[in-house]
């Protein structure tokens, strides 16, 4: 009998368990997919449950490993994909109605890297339609944090996150835009890592921005994000936009290299945009970071319209790239109303425009460069409230403020969103840890140390 | 070359090859239109058609309020894009990174 501590283990410690053949890759993931019926439903947190496909991979292990065949840390661990992912065999939904029936016929290739890696694929999860729009904008219904089932998991990767919180997964990939990972991370209280653009292949991924979409990991540590991410990154000739570039991290000399970095943070203007508990949970996060020796200091970013630029470039090659459905005259399957406008619209934004933004783009890529001169990390809030009512809009969910998070995104550099607190409503709030761009390490090892003098990331939600 | 013969040339160009292919494509496009109707057209079709005219016009709005902050800063001539289609390290053939 596998119990919940198990489910909500993380990979390393499932990983040693599996090695040492005291825990049966098969009876595990069974124990997932069980779980996946049993709670799934209440969340929305699943499209597709490839009980079929992960029972033949879970056997596959479970054989290979009893052989002596130990492929390595995520042998014989259950994962779930975003639902942007094709996966042979089942459907690609893209979280939209006018895709509801679509399959792909060949694995994206993370897919594929995770299969090489003896990973097990439990199912799709559930997204906004075409990873954007407000709760309820999606095929599949509104996603629900497990903290508070009248609450929104956050979105895009809206089952991602509510899948790991739920322990229906020992992690999940995302993507990310605009706030894709970092959002369900935060309303969903569970670590997630969102890499330097161009860091993992996008083959077989649904495109929504080519030059700003970037795939990334959701599971319970920094460590298991590490992990994962040591297994998917690297170049790719299927995505031309992809690198070979080193990813060395060394956990046990953490703490040492950690009280080394240069420090900054972005103290938003909570009182206006955020939540007082948020507010108070960062400035407690930065007191944790002062007492391992690091001197935190505030930045101020450099002055450009980064919400507007984001918002033109992505519309633009959103309109571009979901041109066939606009001219199949299929729009009207989109259910949220602003989205049907912007790919109707974004139609007409013009190249000048488009090439009016990504010329700015060039000059924040350099003052992000130089500011990245003076710091090694910078602090922030993942998300500037908690999770809200699954009938909020997305212009209250996200007022204002955090310009940073366009900013980053911009430039594609590398974040991790780590559980740092709950609000009064006993919401999970999140820590934004950003470094240079390829410089995954530096903040997968700052997030583990500050896992290893905190609990947040251990609080598991009453479903 | 100097200004005037500079734009001699774009004169050439555009006399030359330029209107003469314009014209064709027109022509064609006129034929091919019924089948494949350019884009105001689709735009205009489906937001009449779906009475969302509004949403559309709202959306305009929004963009040239974006947009037009923007247009007001002079760039520099020599400000290229960042259109990151490319990885920003250089690759060889064989994929090591230099």
């Amino acid at each position: 009998m596998i119990n919940d501590d198990i489910l909500f283990s993380p990979i390393g410690e499932l990983s040693k368990l599996i090695k040492q053949r005291k825990l049966s890759p098969v009876r595990l993931t069974e124990a997932y997919l069980s779980r996946i019926q049993d709670i799934s439903p209440k969340l929305n947190a699943f499209v597709t449950v490839t009980a079929e496909l992960a029972l033949q991979q879970a056997h596959q292990a479970e054989k290979e490993i009893n052989a002596g065949l130990y492929r390595g840390l995520l042998h014989g661990i259950p994962y779930a994909a975003k639902d942007l992912f094709s996966v042979k065999g089942y459907p690609t939904t893209w979280g939209a109605r006018p895709y509801e029936h679509q399959v792909v016929d060949e694995d994206a290739a993370v897919i594929k890297k995770l299969r090489d890696a003896g990973a097990i694929l439990l199912g799709k999860c559930a997204m906004s339609e075409l990873a954007g729009g407000p709760p309820t904008a999606t095929a599949t219904g509104a996603c629900r944090t497990p903290w508070d089932l009248s609450r929104w998991s956050g979105g895009s990767s809206s089952g991602s996150g509510a899948a790991v919180a739920a322990g229906l997964a020992a992690f999940t990939l995302g993507t990310e835009t605009w706030g894709s990972i970092m959002t369900p991370a935060s309303f969903c209280g569970v670590t997630g890592l969102r890499p330097t653009f161009g860091r993992i292949s996008r083959a077989g991924a649904m495109a929504l921005s080519w030059t700003m979409d970037k795939v990334g990991i959701l599971a319970r540590t920094a460590k298991d994000c590490a992990t994962t991410f040591s297994v998917l990154h690297g170049a790719d000739p299927d995505d031309p936009t992809t690198v070979q570039q080193p990813f060395q991290v060394k956990f046990t000399k953490a703490r040492a290299r950690v009280a080394t970095f240069r420090v900054g943070f972005v103290r938003e203007d909570y009182k206006l945009w955020g939540e007082p508990d948020v507010a108070g949970a960062f400035d407690q996060s930065l007191e944790i970071f002062k007492s391992l020796g690091l001197r935190p200091e505030e930045v101020k970013l450099p002055d450009h319209p980064y919400d507007a630029l984001a918002g033109t470039i992505i519309t633009a090659e959103e309109a571009s790239a979901f041109e066939p459905l606009v001219r199949a005259g299929k729009v009207g399957g989109i259910i949220d109303p602003d989205r049907r406008a912007e790919l109707l619209g974004g139609q007409l934004i013009t190249a000048v425009d488009y090439l009016r933004c990504q010329r700015i783009r060039t000059m924040i890529a350099k003052d992000f460069a130089e500011l990245f001169s003076r710091y090694d990390i910078i602090l922030g809030s993942s998300t500037l409230r908690c999770a809200p009512t699954i009938d909020a809009s997305l212009d209250t969910i996200f007022a204002g403020g955090n310009s940073i998070e366009a900013a980053e995104n911009l430039v594609g550099l590398p974040a991790v969103s780590v559980p740092c607190g709950m609000n009064k409503n006993k919401l999970p709030i999140g820590l934004k840890i950003i470094g240079r761009t390829f410089a995954e390490a530096d903040v997968l090892e700052t997030a583990h140390l500050y896992q290893t003098v905190t609990t947040w990331h251990t609080k598991r939600p009453k479903i | 070359m100097n200004r005037m013969s500079r734009r001699s040339f774009a004169q050439h160009i555009f006399a030359a090859w330029f209107l003469p292919a314009a014209k064709v494509s027109f022509q064609e496009g006129e034929q091919e239109r019924s089948s494949f109707p350019d884009i105001p057209h689709v735009i205009a079709g489906y937001t009449l058609s779906h009475g969302e005219s509004e949403l559309t016009a709202k959306f305009m709005a929004e963009y040239e309020r974006n947009i037009y902050p923007l247009r007001r800063h002079d760039l520099p001539n020599s400000l290229a894009p960042s259109v990151r289609f490319q990885s920003p390290v250089m690759r060889k053939h064989d994929g090591e990174v230099r």
